[in-house]
């Protein structure tokens, strides 16, 4: 319960940050927003329009309560309701980024699967630790720039209703992760393999799937699904960077014509839907860790 | 002092100076001059990275702008050390008291929400400029190495030569300001795997729109411009994207060489 109260201060803290630093600033927003060389009077109409004339505590409160009835204003530039806008783009991020660690997912399990049965593969498995070198933004705009410069003819273009068109940048995206989640994974098994309780199973006499999956498995799940969580958040930056080469209609194009065009009502919403959302996986994720590992609890 | 100390402080002098080396350099080799005649070239003796689309030379243009990188990098990493030493330290000198509930507090924040929405929200009030980046940079990605200072301060706190002085009667301002350079080496070592993160985020920013603006080269311009005309001119996008790889993989390889290793 003191966890979720936790979270809940997080994200009202996001929100008063996101209203100092669009409403508080010294220098007019509306102003901001119209450029330097506006008649006074459009930048007045303006902030009557976005409701800036009023003190700042009564704007700060109709915010919240705005908030609560999940109403995020209307964008300046097309003045349509921004909540709605926002949510669909953050759909296909989050489509994207959840294809691209499922298939960091897969790929781990099977390698460590593969090197487990045949422990000669072993070496092969430490030269992942290479492909956690170079930051996910990096690695990850390297292979798409290899994509386009060696089949020039690719098209990048993502059809809704095609599903497919998104294999490749997911795949693009999962290198760093992959990288990651294969190093910690045999990190773990090993320790796993080199402990009593896993010596005594095998002598024993326990099948090889069963040592696999319910011992060594089990001891590495915490730290598996800690990396995971952390690697939403690492991959969301290179998520907005190959949504905006492979025009991918997610939150990266939104970001970029949000602030060229200085709407924002929409930043805001970016900026507090996403931070939202993260906040409740980790704190999801923080519910979890006692239930596979009752070591972890604590009163 | 002793000679892993002397390392690291060689090493960030090198840091600092590499970075205006670099522009020297790109400066010398004119990446400004215009030249329509000769957009579009494929790499030769004269242009060894080829020419963009108004025909200025693409090597220049690519070593100034790793040199405004890692000097746009290394200064918000100063800052983000700093506040990180500062905090940090007081974080792990009174633990579970209200200084270490309120800064555990932002950093949590920090750490959850992804830094390249808050940053480009605070960047996108102001004009695009370069002091700006980097000290915004700097004020939010204080919060990892925070939590190395203050895992390193409780460290060094409970040893007995601190609690030597606490009994001998020092106040706890003058035993926090003899912590610090006990505790600044591996913060600094530390800090130095952050780097290339640091100047991840900053080519990202370029590549959004923030930073350095033109005609003034940024690697994620350079990046962004050589991707989208692959096509036509694979010498674009292969150069700048090389040079960022290589500047990473060079600091990885310093900050390994400066790493402790015991046995």
């Amino acid at each position: 319960m003191r966890k979720i109260l936790y979270s809940l201060s997080l994200i009202i803290a996001i929100f008063t940050f996101t209203f100092v630093l669009f409403n508080l600033i010294p220098a007019n927003p509306a102003r901001i927003i119209l450029g330097p060389s506006a008649p006074e009077d459009a930048v007045k109409k303006l902030e009557k329009e976005l409701g800036l004339d009023k003190p700042k505590h009564i704007q700060f409160l109709n915010e919240f309560f705005n908030l609560l009835k999940l109403n995020f204003g209307n964008s300046t530039i097309s003045k349509k309701p921004v909540g709605k806008q926002v949510l669909d783009r953050l759909k296909n991020s989050f489509k994207l980024i959840f294809f691209t660690l499922s298939i960091a997912i897969a790929i781990s399990y099977t390698l460590n699967l593969i090197a487990f049965f045949y422990p000669k593969l072993n070496p092969v498995i430490n030269l992942t630790q290479f492909g956690v070198i170079l930051p996910t933004f990096v690695s990850s705009i390297a292979i798409a720039t290899l994509i386009s410069i060696l089949f020039p003819n690719i098209s990048l273009r993502y059809e809704p209703q095609n599903i497919q068109t998104l294999i490749l940048p997911a795949l693009i995206l999962s290198f760093y992760p992959t990288a990651v989640l294969t190093h910690i994974l045999h990190n773990k098994i090993n320790e796993a393999i080199n402990s009593d309780y896993f010596k005594s199973s095998c002598a024993l006499g326990f099948p090889k799937n069963y040592l696999f999956h319910k011992i060594a498995l089990k001891s590495a799940l915490v730290s598996f699904l800690s990396a995971w969580v952390n690697l939403l958040g690492i991959a969301f930056f290179s998520t907005i960077t190959i949504e905006i080469i492979f025009t991918i209609p997610g939150i990266g194009p939104l970001l970029v014509e949000s602030i060229t065009q200085k709407d924002f009502p929409t930043l805001k919403a970016i900026v507090l839907l996403n931070a939202t959302f993260f906040i409740i996986i980790n704190t999801i994720a923080d519910f979890i860790y006692p239930k596979i590992d009752p070591k972890l609890k604590h009163d | 002092m002793t000679k892993q100390k002397l390392k690291i402080l060689i090493a960030i002098l090198i840091l600092y100076i590499l970075p205006h080396l670099l522009i020297k350099i790109g400066n010398a080799l004119d990446p400004f001059s215009i030249d329509i005649n000769a957009q579009y070239q494929p790499p030769s003796i004269k242009y060894p990275f080829g020419t963009d689309y108004l025909g200025r030379n693409l090597l220049s243009r690519v070593i100034y702008a790793t040199g405004l990188s890692m000097k746009i990098s290394t200064l918000a990493l100063s800052i983000s050390i700093s506040i990180s030493l500062i905090l940090g330290s007081l974080a792990g000198f009174f633990p579970n008291k209200l200084p270490d509930k309120i800064i555990s507090w932002l950093s949590s924040i920090l750490i959850t929400t992804p830094l390249i929405l808050l940053i480009s929200a605070t960047l996108s009030i102001f004009e695009p400029n370069i002091e700006i980046t980097y000290i915004t940079v700097g004020l939010f990605t204080w919060a990892v190495p925070a939590r190395l200072v203050k895992a390193e301060v409780l460290q060094v706190k409970n040893s007995t030569f601190i609690l030597a002085e606490k009994a001998l009667g020092f106040k706890n301002h003058q035993i926090l300001l003899k912590m610090i350079p006990l505790t600044i080496f591996p913060a600094l070592t530390s800090s130095l795997f952050t780097l290339p993160e640091l100047i991840s985020l900053e080519v990202g920013l370029s590549f959004l729109g923030f930073g350095s603006q033109p005609p003034t080269p940024s690697l994620g311009k350079l990046i962004l411009t050589g991707i989208m005309e692959a096509n036509i001119a694979w010498w674009e996008a292969l150069f700048p994207i090389s040079a960022l790889a290589l500047l990473i993989i060079l600091i990885y390889i310093l900050a390994r060489k400066l790493t402790f290793k015991p046995g």
